[in-house]
């Protein structure tokens, strides 16, 4: 593995910049006092737990997009979070998209493959990358574990600040399959926090019953597609709101033994307010409740909920974020003679980015994130937990 | 390098020529400063001065470079005589899809990067507003204008012309980021023989829109 990683990195030291292709490495200095991380079979909500301190691979990216003729454009995004994962590196998005040059304000677009949907408001750097802190919200963290719209979306967009209107607005529809085991890991985990996104043929080690497990995010299981439907609206103000229905249709009944999960039947709704204003404020906040099924069993039942706020500030080379997160999940039925499974927790994230170069960026990060989840018992833990995580960011892209 | 005006050499051969056919006192320096309601001067707005006169030649056409740098348009705002000859070159490594659906110009150039295609001609007066189908992010504007003079307000909300011709004249102020496409300014302008200075003031407070400050390769749904 460390060798594959190796190699990697040779091959992105000597591709030379061309057209619509994107490299970076991202290095980690960590120190935590974090619960064994769930990525290790424990209940801890950070990807790098205390035993983690030291130099870390945060993130090693290759991209394409570019023109495949006509209106057709396509775009491939390949990730490593860490030199021990299986495949060692991977894609996270892969899809072609139709996007003919409008001829009027009314303008549509087809993508097909694989993409995330218009949730996060936070992910606004190529490679669904966070620009604010190095973790996200613990919202857009789950999206980055679990979803992947994995099939067709079509997008209707008016562009009015064209032709001098006040405002833009969309709205996108797509089917998908592919995502039935989404809502296994907020279920039975609870919420996380960090910057590792599943990859499309990767798994997510996972606390399963007391050990790890790794678990297959994208995968079919009932043959039924699931759809989402958003819309967003932008002002010339700089305001934006967004909204989207998921639902992956799941059949809880529907098993597949060889990657031993159910189809989950999940559905959310989320929405999201950000406003860019004119000397460089961002503030932006985000709210998703759904719920999330599993089995005929009524115990397998779930229902969860979060939201955020952030704000950041621009200067210069320089940018100051910090935000509030707050998260929820239960049980909505107890197993027969058990508590009902509970999580609660809130966090403090603070970041500091520093563009030293137009190919160099520094970041500087500090976590604070306080859970209450009773499940953690089943270890022999406190339920309570309070994690800190400081890490330091260097970013060389292509 | 953002080139608001024409550079010296681009100018018409017929506005040279004009200038040393005519007497020394027909032709003599304006400067115009335009304030908003507070008194203060107003950047980067485009300024037209249209001769009453019917007879009077127009500016000519000429020829300009709207560049892309950085998934950014340079200039921003380009202002060109009717007729005039535009030509896009791409100086990014990433290919761009340049387009308009402005009713002054629509036009696209295909995907591309490196030598740009021939060059556009603006031949309708208006606003034409210039899009990237890749970088939803990029937007720049092009002033097609029939007028004798045309220029931008400098940092202080100041155009200076150095021979405008006496004469009446209507003079057209417009603001790029303004909510609307119509000018925020239209008025008769009479210049006298000999330099003048000229203020003129907003009667409203301009609203304009706020254009993103974020690097043009974010929010790429």
């Amino acid at each position: 593995m460390r060798r594959a990683l190796f190699t990697a990195l040779l091959l992105l030291s000597t591709v030379p910049a061309r057209a619509g292709f994107e490299a970076s490495i991202d290095l980690r200095l960590v120190e935590s006092d974090g619960r064994n991380s769930f990525l290790d079979g424990g209940f801890g909500k950070l990807r790098f737990d205390d035993d983690d301190d030291g130099l870390q691979l945060g993130r090693l990216r290759l991209a394409w997009h570019g023109g495949i003729g006509g209106n057709w454009h396509a775009a491939i995004d390949a990730s490593s979070w860490n030199p021990e994962d299986d495949p060692v590196i991977d894609l996270t998005e892969a899809y072609v998209e139709w996007r003919p040059v409008p001829q009027s304000a009314w303008r549509s677009n087809v993508k097909i493959g694989a993409f995330y949907a218009p949730v996060s408001m936070e992910h606004r750097a190529p490679g669904w990358t966070n620009p604010y802190t190095i973790s996200s919200s613990a919202l857009n963290t789950w999206i980055g574990e679990e979803l992947r719209t994995i099939g067709v979306a079509y997008e209707l967009e008016h562009i009015g600040t064209a032709e001098g209107g006040r405002f833009d607005y969309g709205v996108q529809a797509a089917i998908f399959g592919w995502n039935d085991p989404a809502g296994v890991e907020v279920a039975y985990r609870g919420w996380a926090m960090h910057d590792r996104q599943t990859t499309l043929f990767g798994t997510i080690g996972t606390y399963a019953w007391g050990g790890r497990t790794d678990r297959v995010i994208f995968s079919e299981i009932d043959n039924r597609p699931g759809y989402h439907i958003g819309g967003y609206v932008r002002s010339d103000t700089g305001l934006e709101l967004r909204a989207l229905h998921y639902d992956n249709r799941g059949n809880p009944e529907a098993y597949k033994e060889s990657i031993e999960d159910y189809a989950w039947d999940t559905r959310f709704d989320s929405v999201g307010a950000r406003w860019d204003g004119p000397r460089g404020t961002t503030l932006m906040s985000q709210w998703l409740s759904g719920k999330t099924a599993a089995d005929d069993d009524p115990t397998m039942r779930w229902e969860f909920d979060t939201y955020f706020f952030l704000a950041a500030q621009q200067f210069g080379k320089h940018r100051l974020a910090a935000r509030y997160d707050n998260f929820d999940m239960h049980q909505t039925v107890g197993f027969p003679g058990a508590r009902l499974s509970l999580e609660a927790g809130t966090a403090w994230t603070g970041g500091w980015t520093w563009a030293v170069h137009e190919h160099i960026e520094l970041t500087t990060e500090y976590l604070r994130i306080s859970s209450n989840y009773n499940k953690r018992r089943a270890l022999g833990e406190d339920p309570k937990a309070i994690e800190h995580l400081l890490q330091f960011s260097v970013r060389l892209s292509l | 390098m953002r080139r608001d005006r024409q550079t010296p050499e681009m100018r018409p051969v017929f506005h040279t020529l004009l200038t040393l056919m005519a007497p020394a006192a027909l032709a003599a320096p304006l400067q115009l400063q335009f304030v908003g309601v507070d008194g203060k001067g107003i950047a980067g707005t485009v300024v037209t001065l249209r001769s009453m006169d019917a007879a009077r030649p127009l500016a000519g056409p000429s020829a300009f470079a709207m560049d892309q740098v950085n998934l950014q348009f340079a200039p921003h705002v380009l202002v060109v005589p009717v007729g005039s000859q535009v030509v896009f070159p791409n100086s990014d490594s990433v290919s761009h899809q340049v387009y308009s659906f402005s009713p002054a110009k629509k036009f696209q150039l295909p995907l591309y990067r490196g030598k740009p295609y021939p060059p556009v001609t603006f031949d309708r007066e208006g606003v034409v507003t210039l899009g990237c189908n890749i970088h939803d992010q990029m937007r720049a504007y092009v002033f097609v204008v029939e007028a004798q003079y045309y220029g931008r307000t400098n940092d202080t909300g100041t155009w200076t012309e150095k021979d405008v011709q006496a004469g009446d004249y209507e003079v057209t102020i417009w603001h790029p980021l303004s909510r609307s496409l119509k000018p925020v300014l239209q008025q008769p302008l009479h210049v006298d023989a000999g330099a003048s200075r000229v203020t003129l003031r907003a009667s409203a407070a301009l609203q304009l829109r706020a254009e993103s400050q974020v690097p043009a390769n974010w929010d790429a749904y």
